[in-house]
Parts: structure tokens; sequence; C-alpha cells
């Protein structure tokens, strides 16, 4: 496992103590998933839901949107109704 | 060869959003359509609008789509700050359809446009960059009342060979979203990704198209830029591209090796579907296509069968807007020889649709009745026209704004005197029998009065004016 | 004092919710101090004059489920200021029929645990002996009952068997229903095709009064399904008498293996050989597909919970930082900070198995393997109505052993729970028996939809 690059992926930031401990437990726990290889699925359908249920949709109708300060109310960091953030590049 | 393929996104005019019962609706307030599902709260789930399914399927009936037996909804995640969860609820390996097709008539010939498959996906937030643009803002500020907007992405297989025919086909496919009720140009947006690819290179993405003319541009851009670098032995490589709207050009975003991982799972909040009843339903409430409405205009306003089809498939609102007139004007005939003759004409050489040219129906009509009523000429009309597209101003206005009313015989014989005063070799050329010359001498009056002068009225006037000399 | 009783004095007016909910929250606090099963307290709970099916009970909620109002970390620093703006549907439920939420229980990190270990705040104690853990991830949950005679009504979340686990380790009873059965809105995601809200008591039948208040389809969740039931009459001591009699216990053998403790098989054993005086019959069964559950489980709930988790990022809610820098510096900094190790460990594994190249071999693999799963149980359904096992392989682990455990031998003790929860079937743990002094479970497991069966005999006998 490349785990600078999954990382990134995860936009998490790891130490490199980290990145060894993590690398070393994320192997063995690898290792036992590979397990699955050894079973056959050929012709087995994936199992999406558990239970079958089919076409649940909900009705074309509008519904009353939360208020404005329920919106914000667990942002730090917001400006005039917009939330705010940090630029993108 | 050129090949060309689209990925387009349409949004649905469904009442609520994709996943919540959010309005769905635009707002200059931000924030205020907006709920725990569509701003991505722990603990909230996607509730999916059995309405999007129906309106996507519609398009899928245009499109002569193979419906899937069974769809299903998919993570795509990647991190951004208009994705309210990091991760945009899609369609990945269970669309809505495959394999289905749009034809289209390129000068004359038809062509088929395979379309690869079409799916639903839910719309981001919008973005303002504060302090600049995307590339040197300061912050951003985040709206999310777009997010969760349903969205149904088209995507075709690369069987356009000219920015013209993408664009022949995107007119055509707007018009007809419109007729089947699913997309309102007034409310809903639409954009493209194009792919382009010349032979012996790999084909470049083009990120977010959102304009006939953007489409264009970039199109034809990127096919000189991958020319000259095949030209000049260089490798034309697998990318993804911006276009830049203020320069006319593509840039780079992505190369190949920076391509994201959207590491797609299944949506496990949301059930399986099985589309038969929706189908069912879709097809019984399939609005009027496009052939019928032409079949229709025909019988009904006693149309030619050439202004019914430019009526049909030129604008998505050009029908609507014709029948709303035609309840306040008795000459069908005339009345669609105007939209699809001049204000058709106008419209196109200023690349803009009906909706964006904000002409509304009394005051077209309005318009008519000047010209009916001899207040204007013809001549003025087609002037006025060009004016009433640029500005939105109405023919009424305008003329009363430059004092465009229809000038009296003795303003005209003033004016005739100056140009007489102004073209003595015309007038002498006019004398010693050149008679054809009285035509530049008109079209002087013409010029000096901005045609608010009769022509045949100047023509009896100057005759006898320089008769008398 | 048990739940029954209590409801039998409001009604009559013998207790005034109104005085002794305050008196609850104030002992409860004190026992707080000694074993840290609360992340919150509710201080001042609104007594409501709901004449319900839980009038007047306390009830407490594990953190990862949404209270309006009430704090809720989901056992997470990302989440320590967050204050939910809508209420999660078995909540309002629950308020409905006149319960009192009293506060919020401990956890491991958004249901990242076996052992509760992994908690940003408060780590439960087993009461029973606290150098001991009090099993995860809904350890807070368990800890809660086990501590004194209140009678609190514990609602908790079972993703691979995070109740059946504390249940289990702390000698309560843990009901964990159907997938689906229980409203998921207001549930903050582990994994959703595995998560399950289900219920605790101190018998059987309380978690069946708890079931029927919260069970039954939901429009606000597209995967619930079910109507809504009144579940206590399944232990009723006539319905028990004429139901247990005749009906067929599947023993599943790999269930029994090496990884078993043998004094926990030996007292599981006997207690299931007693449902045989009942007029049950004991049949040894085979899910040959089991070895390979604890795979399936784990990739599956890495996936899906490693995209639940995108969404903490220092946005719109959570622990913010400083806004600088770009936003991939911005989320990267907000995430560091806020995840504890095993949520880092969970998302970056659940990352890469989703990856292009690796997506086929786990996630697409183990969805299969999970279907093969279902289909063993199924069968075994056909020749069985309930099946029987232990709940935990060993009993609470200490404290100090737990540590030196790797994440894949911690992993591995849920063996014999996450074959059921993969397959979303109803289980509940029943305690039967202790070894020096700690509490040994036995599972009791039904097909899809038969929580009447398993509570049914989850009561039928007094241990």
């Amino acid at each position: 496992m490349d785990i600078e690059k999954v990382a990134k992926i995860a936009r998490i930031n790891l130490d490199e103590n980290e990145k060894k401990e993590f690398e070393k437990e994320l192997k063995e726990v690898l290792k036992i998933f590979s397990e699955l290889e050894e079973v056959n699925t050929t012709n087995v359908e994936p199992a999406f839901n558990v239970i079958r249920i089919i076409n649940i949709s909900r009705k074309d109708e509008v519904k009353p949107s939360l208020r404005i300060k329920d919106v914000l109310k667990n942002s730090k960091h917001t400006e005039k109704n917009y939330f705010k953030g940090p630029r993108i590049i | 060869m050129v090949k060309i393929g689209l990925e387009i996104h349409v949004q649905l005019n469904t009442r609520t959003k994709l996943f919540c019962s959010c309005k769905n609706e635009a707002s200059k307030k931000p924030n205020v359509n907006t709920c725990p599902i569509c701003l991505g709260m722990p603990g909230s789930k996607p509730l999916i609008n059995e309405e999007a399914i129906k309106k996507a399927i519609k398009i899928g009936l245009m499109l002569n789509l193979n419906f899937s037996k069974k769809m299903f909804f998919s993570r795509k995640s990647y991190f951004y700050p208009d994705l309210s969860k990091n991760y945009q609820i899609t369609q990945y390996e269970l669309p809505v359809g495959t394999q289905g097709y749009f034809l289209i008539n390129v000068k004359g010939r038809i062509k088929k446009i395979r379309i690869r498959r079409i799916h639903i996906e839910e719309d981001p937030a919008q973005i303002i960059h504060v302090g600049g643009s995307i590339t040197n803002a300061e912050y951003v500020l985040l709206d999310y009342n777009r997010s969760g907007v349903p969205l149904c992405e088209i995507v075709t297989e690369p069987d356009f060979e000219s920015s013209e025919e993408v664009i022949i086909f995107m007119k055509k496919l707007l018009s007809y979203l419109q007729h089947i009720k699913v997309f309102d140009i007034r409310k809903c947006k639409w954009r493209c990704d194009v792919n382009v690819s010349i032979p012996k290179g790999n084909r470049s993405e083009i990120k977010n198209v959102g304009s006939f003319k953007g489409i264009k541009s970039a199109i034809n851009y990127e096919i000189i830029r991958q020319e000259s670098l095949i030209n000049k032995g260089f490798e034309v490589k697998r990318e993804t591209r911006h276009f830049n709207a203020s320069t006319n050009t593509t840039e780079l975003l992505r190369t190949k090796e920076e391509e994201i991982d959207y590491g797609y799972i299944f949506e496990p909040d949301l059930t399986s579907f099985e589309l038969s009843s929706y189908i069912k339903d879709s097809e019984d409430n399939m609005p009027e296509l496009p052939e019928e409405i032409i079949k229709r205009l025909i019988k009904e306003y006693k149309l030619s069968k050439n202004n019914a089809e430019i009526l049909v498939q030129k604008d998505p609102l050009f029908v609507e807007f014709f029948e709303k007139c035609s309840k306040m004007y008795e000459n069908k005939k005339k009345l669609s020889n105007w939209i699809v003759g001049d204000l058709f004409k106008c419209l196109n050489f200023q690349e803009k649709s009906l909706f964006e040219s904000k002409i509304k129906p009394n005051d077209f009509v309005d318009f008519l009745n000047l010209m009916d009523s001899k207040k204007i000429t013809e001549r003025l009309g087609k002037e006025l026209i060009k004016e009433y597209v640029e500005k939105g101003i109405p023919p009424r206005q305008l003329m009363n704004r430059k004092n465009l009313n229809l000038l009296s015989k003795k303003e005209i014989l003033n004016v005739i005197e100056k140009v007489i005063k102004e073209n003595p070799k015309s007038v002498k050329d006019y004398q010693e029998g050149k008679k054809i010359v009285i035509d530049f001498l008109i079209g002087e009056v013409m010029k000096k009065t901005r045609a608010t002068a009769d022509p045949k009225i100047t023509r009896e006037l100057l005759e006898k004016k320089l008769k008398n000399k | 004092m048990r739940i029954k009783e209590y409801l039998r004095k409001v009604e009559k007016g013998e207790i005034l919710p109104s005085k002794e909910i305050p008196r609850i929250v104030e002992k409860l606090d004190k026992l707080n101090e000694k074993y840290s099963c609360f992340i919150t307290l509710n201080k001042n709970p609104r007594i409501t004059s709901k004449k319900g099916r839980l009038r007047g009970i306390p009830v407490v909620i594990k953190d990862c489920i949404c209270t309006k109002g009430l704090r809720t970390t989901s056992g997470s620093k990302i989440l320590e200021n967050y204050f939910p703006v809508f209420n999660a549907t078995i909540v309002k439920r629950i308020e409905e029929e006149g319960g009192i939420i009293v506060g919020k229980t401990s956890m491991d990190e958004f249901g990242f645990g076996t052992f509760c270990t992994n908690c940003a705040f408060n780590l439960p104690k087993n009461p029973h002996d606290i150098t001991r853990s009090a099993g995860g991830s809904s350890g807070g949950a368990a800890v809660a009952l086990a501590m004194s005679d209140l009678p609190l009504l514990s609602i908790a979340e079972s993703t691979g068997g995070s109740i059946s686990c504390p249940a289990s380790f702390c000698g309560v009873y843990g009901l964990t229903p159907t997938y689906g059965l229980v409203s998921r809105y207001g549930l903050i995601d582990y994994s959703n095709s595995l998560d399950k809200i289900g219920v605790m008591g101190k018998s059987a039948w309380d978690c069946a009064l708890g079931l029927s208040v919260i069970a039954g389809k939901d429009s606000n969740d597209q995967t619930s399904i079910g109507e809504e039931k009144d579940y206590t009459r399944f232990v009723n001591k006539k319905y028990i008498e004429k139901n247990i009699s005749g009906k067929i216990i599947g023993v599943p053998k790999e269930y029994f293996g090496k990884g078993v403790d043998k004094q926990v098989k030996k007292i599981v054993m006997n207690a299931i050989k007693k449902y045989e005086s009942l007029g049950a019959k004991i049949k040894e069964i085979s899910l040959p597909y089991t070895k390979y559950a604890l795979s399936a489980y784990y990739v599956i709930a890495l996936a899906e919970s490693s995209t639940n988790l995108s969404k903490f990022c220092g946005l719109r809610y959570g622990l913010a930082t400083e806004i600088k820098g770009n936003a991939d510096e911005y989320f990267s900094s907000v995430r560091t900070k806020g995840f504890g190790k095993e949520a880092k460990r969970r998302i970056l594994l659940g990352t890469y198995i989703r990856m292009k190249g690796y997506r086929n071999k786990y996630y697409l693999k183990a969805l299969k393997v999970r279907k093969l799963i279902i289909e063993d149980f199924k069968k075994a359904f056909e020749k069985c109505n309930v099946l029987m096992a232990p709940t935990m392989p060993f009993i609470a682990p200490k404290f100090n052993e737990i540590k030196s455990l790797t994440p894949a031998q911690q992993y591995a003790s849920d063996i014999l729970t996450v074959a059921p929860n993969l397959a979303g079937l109803p289980m509940i743990n029943v305690p039967v028996g202790k070894i020096n002094g700690m509490p040994v479970g036995l599972h009791i497991i039904g097909n899809h939809f038969e929580e009447g069966e398993i509570l049914s005999f989850a009561g039928a006998i007094k241990w």
C-alpha cells in the first residue's frame, strides 16, 4: 500500500512515525482480507441491500427548509449568511 | 478526422431537489433553500425524488434508450467545498439506461448521434471566490441553495466531427428537453464537458462549458492546439482542461497521472430500482414530441412545413411564444414569417436565445400592429427588430425615444432639400438621363431619416423636385 | 427498580416524573464519575406530560444518535461541540411516548471498536470490574444499565456487534433488530448497510418495550421497513409456554471452535441445553462461510465508513481550524486534528479498498461473499427456528490486555457477531452465567423480522 497516496486522497496528514506504524498495521489487516480470494463467487450477485426493498421514492412536494440560524448554527466560519471556506487553489 | 464527444449536464425542472424536499429554486438570498440533507449534516439520509426518476426516463424515451433492468445509485468521493458530503450521489455501474441515439440534420443530411448512457446525479453548491478568481481568491463563500438540485447527465459517443454539429445537436436537444417538459430554459441551467481528439492523439476533456459560443471556441481552439502539437512531433496527452471564456482558450487542469480516483461504492441509503413501473408512468405522461407539434402547427395554424419546423426546432420557447402571440394577432402566416424570418435571424446573428433577448409576446404583437397600421415601414421594422433583440427595448418605446415616427411629407421635403444640396453631381447625372441615380438619392434620404421616410412617398417627392429643377 | 414497576407507580401517581427524574439524573451524575459512561448528561430535561408507553421513563441514548439541542459527538473530537438542529426519528418516537432523554452514552469514536477503548472522551469501565472493558462500541449504553438499579431504557447501535458485545461483557440484555426495522434517520453513520439501532435492558421485556416504541417504517429513511407492533406480548408467560415447545434450536459448530474460551463454551452450551426442558430441540448445524465473515464485514464497513467520514472537514459544522491555506490543506489540518488513531486507520483502509485496482478484489468481492453468508443463514433457518451460540469468545478483557493487541487482533474478536450483523438478522444477548464474576452471554439469533421469536426465547428462562 502506498500509504502516502492513500493519506493524500483521504486528506489526512501523517508524520513519519505514523506512516511506518500504519503501514505495518494495515498490511496485517489486508492479509486477512485477502482470504476473500479463496471464495468462489462466480455467478454470485453482490448484496447491495440486505433486505429486499425496491423502488422506494418520495413525492415531489415542497417542505419547509431550515431557518437560516439553524443552517449556520454549528459553523465557526460564516459571513453574511454564507459559509466561509478556504480558497480552492 | 476530429472526434468530439459530449457529457451534458442538465438541471431538471422538478419542484424539489433530488434527495430532499427543499425548493428547487434559485434565490438571491444564500442558504435559504437548505436542510440537513442537502447540507450533508451528520445523521441525515437522502430521500430520492420520484419525479426526477420519471423525468430522466422521459429523456431516455426521447433518446431511444435501452433502460437498465436494475438501477442503483453510487457515491463518487472527492473533496471540494461545494460538495456537502465530500461525495456526490450519482450513478456509476447501474445508470438509468444505455445505448440510445438522437438524430440531427446537418446541412440536409440526417446524422445519428449515439447516446452512450444517461444517469441521475446531484448538483453541488455554488462557490463565490472572494478577492479574485478560482486561481487567486483570498477565500470562498458557499451557497448551498443549488446543492442537491437534480441533474441528468447525457453522455454521447464521440460521433461529432465539428463544432457546428455539436451546436446543432445542443440546440435541438435543449429544444426537445423543453418540449417534453423536463427542462425549463428560464430556470434550469446546463453545462457540457467536451471531449476532443484528433487522429494520432489522445483525447482532452474540456470541463464545464456553459454556452454555445463557449462550445464553439473551446472546440476550435482545442483542434488547433492538438494539430499544432502533432505537427511539431509532440504527443497529445490525455488531459483534463478548463475553458477560459475571457481568452477563448483551454488551460491544463489535470494530467492523466493526476486523475482523481473516485473510489466508487454503491449508495446504501437508497434502494435499488426496477424501472418498468416508472417507465410505464413516463410513457403515459409523455408530452407532445416535436414531430407531433410540427404536424399540429401545420394543421391548426396553416403554417408552412418550413416555418413549423423552425418554430419547433430552433429555439425552445418559439412555439409557446408563437401560440401566445397568435391569441392576439390574426395573421398567423405573417406572424410566423416574422418570427421565423427576421426575429430568428437577429437572434442567431447576436447568438442569443429568445429567453435571453427578453422579447415578450405583447410587445411583439404591438410591433406587428405598428407595421400593419403603417406607422412604421417594414424596412424600419427590420431595423427596429435588430435593436429590440440587442437591447430588449420594445419597438414602440424605441420609436418614441428616437422620434422615429414616420415623417410627414413636409418633413421629408426638408430632408430632400438637404440631400439635393449635398449631392449636386448625382442631381446633374439624374437630370442628364441617368434615372437610376434616384435610388442613390432615395438611399441618402433613408440614411438621414433613419428609414422613417416612406420610400414610395420619397421617390414621388424626389422625382417631382428633380423635375422642377 | 425495574421499568415495569416504575411505569406502574407513575400511572398510580406514586412516582412523579417531574420530581423523580432530577433525582435520577443526580444519581447518574455521581455514578458517572466512577464509571464514565456518559459523554453528556441532560441536567435539565424537559418533563413532558405525554402519557405514552414510556411515560416518565428515563432514557439514555448512545451518542451517535442526534438529539436536537443536546450535544451529540459520536464519540469524536471532531464533533465535540456539535448540537444537532433536528431529532433522530427514534428520539421523536420515544419523546412522543413520554420517554425523557437524560443522557448520551460513551462509545468508541464513530463506532470504531470492540472494547470501547477508542474513545475521544470518557472511557467507560465495566461495573463488574473497573479494570476491564465494557465492550464496544456501545460501552456506555451497557454500563449505564449495569451500574445501578435505576429503571433506565438504554438505546444503542450495532454495526458488527456493538450492542451484543457490551451487553455480553456487562451482563445485560441487548437486542439488535433486523436491519431496516428501526429508522436510521438521525443516526450518525458508521456503515449504512450494516447500522441498526437497538435496545438494551435489564430483561427481555424491557427490550421488547423499547423496540415496540422505536420500530416501524419511517418515510425519512428509505431503507426502513416493517410495521409498528407490540413486541411485549412475545415475552408474555403464556405465549412463551406455547411457543418454545417443538421449536428447533440450531447450534452452528463453527461458533464453538478453537478461538472460543473453553469455559465460555461450557456455560453457553449448558444454557442452550436448558431450553430442552421447555420442549425445544437442539440441532447441530454448519455455517460454512463463517470464516470469511470477518473479512467481508470489515471490507464493507470500512468502505462505507471511509466515505461517511469525508463530510467532516471543518466546513458547515464540526471542528474547525483557522482558515488559511487552500482547501486541501485546510481539510487535512482539521481532519488530522479531529480524528483519533483508530478512525484514521479505518479511513485509510477504507479508502484503499475502494481505489481503482483494489476495488474488485476487496469491495466488490466482499459484497458477493456477503450474499453467500446470507444464503448460509437462510438455509439454516429452513431447518431451525433460532440459532444459539456464545456472543463473545471470551469475558471482558482487562484494559492492559487490550493495549497489547494489534488492530488485526482486535478486529478478530468480532468473529461471533459479525456474520449475523452482516446478514442483518435480529439477535439478542442474554446474560446466562459468570466466570470469576465476569458475565458470559448467550446469543440468540433469529431469521429476518423474527424479533418476536428471539424475544420469546430470551424471556423464557430466568438466569
